[in-house]
């Protein structure tokens, strides 16, 4: 059984697979090179755990560098398929070098091309910041584990005795930790995932992604999206269906489905044009923004930009959510992420807002002033720095709260002021958002050079 | 168990004095082992250095509030079986009614909160098993 090749050859088309360095000395724990993926090629390497743990030695690293660098210099994808023990003991400072010429490599490759771990098995140590550096990790259900440190050095060094699963596994990284972009059921289905989201993107960052034609039509009506949002302001919907109506065939690929699940971020197309989509969830923690939520969004949205994809927010948000837990983990900065994230963009964004876009979080979704393209508005939309009754009792006015909800916070009063460009039917939001994408689709927005800027980390 | 202790300068007697004390250490000795590599000195006691574990399994076990707020509503009792994704507490915040749901599926052992009660976020809202 050789997982390391079965792994190259579900992912790559047929035949298509070029091996490269097979015979290289102290080499055997990985199998690099190039093939196809829905005719367009990439790069790979795939770990072979049954040889030394599939650890690296200098002699691994440097077939890994040759491949890393041929996918920079053609501007191709760059699969990584891990499953390893990390640094090869036996090859001391070696093995630790190799890994950071490894590293060095994906840094200088991030927002260049794209970069995909599969995560198969045990990923442990130095080999871990592989797919740290990669755009997206997909990990496999009870079956893959990452991990600085082992269970057993674990135990040993601080006395903690935790199992694989709960240090590392799959569910950990989904839905604690957000490093696992993705969990699959099986190997296949985690080699389906790659393949999927590949076909969303370019080759590199000086292309865009391919345009996929539908026969979804461009001016098809959505009756249900008149009818999702429930009168009941304490209501809560799923933002998912708002999504199914708008894309082409309902199709959605979600990213971190189980983290931060008041944002909801994920790749589609509309129109035949492959759009990231960053949506608040109402029905989880109120649609509010927290510190994962803006941590998550601000990744996609940078990798987005990154590639050349326009970004369509949908927006439903009461605010940022309050408390000592936030504020003491640093919700001000890492909310100010999604802030930078929007405002540093340059690609066509489009915002859309559903509900309600209060205070802090109304500036940090998308709005007009972060440069937004387009900005449109459902008519029960409304806009406000608080609430009404919140408002109403600051300013210690009943009346207040009445002129709120009648001229204040309206969408109409938005349009006057140029903040919001126009209130529209929500059954002719797709039409809307491809003729903005179509009008869209040259834009060029120039920067002051800087050699890069200080986000807030 | 001997009824007359051996004299000391009895020959016999350091024998039998020293086999006591090597007994004894090797009983010591055995406990010692036991306990390092069981964490427990019997079957069924809670291992050593248990601690982390205890809150992983408080993760899987104890559904709680993401936000502060109202109960509004309770959906379950005890002994009711519960599913992925089915909804067991209605809290309010952010004024909006939010639906806890469940991560994995259970039995319900104990409601933890009352309706009509205000929360802070983390409180356990049910156990289950």
């Amino acid at each position: 059984m050789d997982k390391a090749r079965d792994r190259i050859t579900l992912l790559l088309d047929e035949g298509s697979f070029e091996e490269f360095d097979k015979s290289v000395h102290d080499g055997e724990s990985v199998v690099t090179g190039r093939g196809t993926v829905d005719g367009r090629t990439v790069y790979v390497y795939s770990h072979d755990f049954k040889v030394c743990g599939g650890s690296i030695s200098e002699a691994v690293a440097m077939k890994i560098c040759r491949v890393a660098d041929m996918a920079i210099s053609d501007g191709v994808p760059f699969i990584c398929l891990n499953e390893s023990g990390g640094a090869r003991i036996q090859d001391g400072l070696g093995g630790l070098a190799g890994l950071g010429e490894i590293f060095t490599r994906q840094i200088a490759a991030s927002g260049v091309i794209p970069q995909i771990s599969g995560v198969f098995g045990p990923c442990a140590g130095g080999a871990v910041y592989s797919p740290a550096l990669s755009d997206f990790i997909v990990m496999i259900r009870d079956a893959s584990y990452m991990f600085l440190t082992g269970p057993g050095v674990v135990k040993k060094v601080t006395g903690e005795d935790v199992g694989h699963e709960e240090l590392g596994g799959s569910s950990v990284h989904a839905s604690m930790s957000g490093v696992a972009h993705f969990v699959a059921d099986s190997e296949a289905e985690g080699i389906a995932i790659i393949r999927k989201l590949l076909s969303f993107l370019p080759s590199n960052n000086r292309e865009k992604a391919p345009f996929r034609p539908t026969s979804d039509p461009a001016d098809r009506i959505s009756e249900r999206l008149g009818e999702i949002i429930p009168a009941n302001q304490a209501k809560a919907y799923d933002m998912h269906e708002v999504i199914g109506c708008l894309t082409d065939d309902g199709e959605f690929l979600e990213t971190h489905c189980r983290w931060a699940r008041n944002m909801i971020t994920g790749l589609g197309h509309i129109g035949g044009h492959t759009v990231g989509i960053v949506a608040n969830q109402p029905a989880k923690l109120a649609g509010a923004l927290d510190i994962n939520a803006a941590r998550k969004a601000a990744r996609f949205i940078r990798f987005c930009d990154a590639f050349n994809i326009p970004i369509i927010s949908l927006i439903d948000v009461p605010g940022y959510l309050c408390g000592t837990q936030q504020e003491h983990n640093g919700a001000i900065i890492h909310g100010a992420k999604l802030l930078f994230a929007y405002g540093e963009a340059t690609v066509p964004k489009i915002g859309i807002t559903l509900r309600k876009s209060y205070g802090g979080a109304h500036i940090a979704m998308s709005c007009k002033q972060m440069r937004s393209d387009l900005n449109l508005a459902w008519p029960g939309a409304g806009f406000a720095v608080m609430g009404a009754e919140g408002a109403g009792e600051i300013l210690h006015s009943k009346k207040l709260q009445q002129q709120y909800n009648d001229s204040l916070s309206s969408p109409y009063a938005a349009t006057e002021k140029g903040y919001i460009d126009e209130v529209i039917e929500s059954e002719e939001t797709r039409f809307r958002i491809i003729k903005a994408l179509e009008s869209l689709a040259e834009k060029k927005a120039e920067k002051p050079w800087k050699k890069h800027d200080n986000m807030p980390l | 168990m001997m009824t007359t202790l051996p004299q000391m300068t009895d020959p016999h007697g350091i024998i039998v004095a020293i086999t006591s004390i090597c007994v004894v250490f090797a009983v010591l000795a055995a406990m010692y082992c036991v306990y390092t590599i069981t964490g427990r000195f019997f079957a069924g006691g809670e291992a050593g250095n248990n601690e982390p574990a205890k809150v992983s399994r408080k993760i899987l076990t104890d559904v709680e509030s993401p936000l502060p707020g109202i109960v509004l509503e309770i959906k379950v009792k005890e002994g009711d079986i519960v599913k992925e994704g089915q909804a067991v507490a209605v809290i309010e915040a952010m004024k909006m009614e939010n639906e806890i749901c469940m991560e994995r599926e259970g039995i319900v052992t104990s409601v933890h909160v009352t309706e009509g009660e205000f929360i802070p976020q983390g409180k356990t809202i049910i156990t289950i098993v």
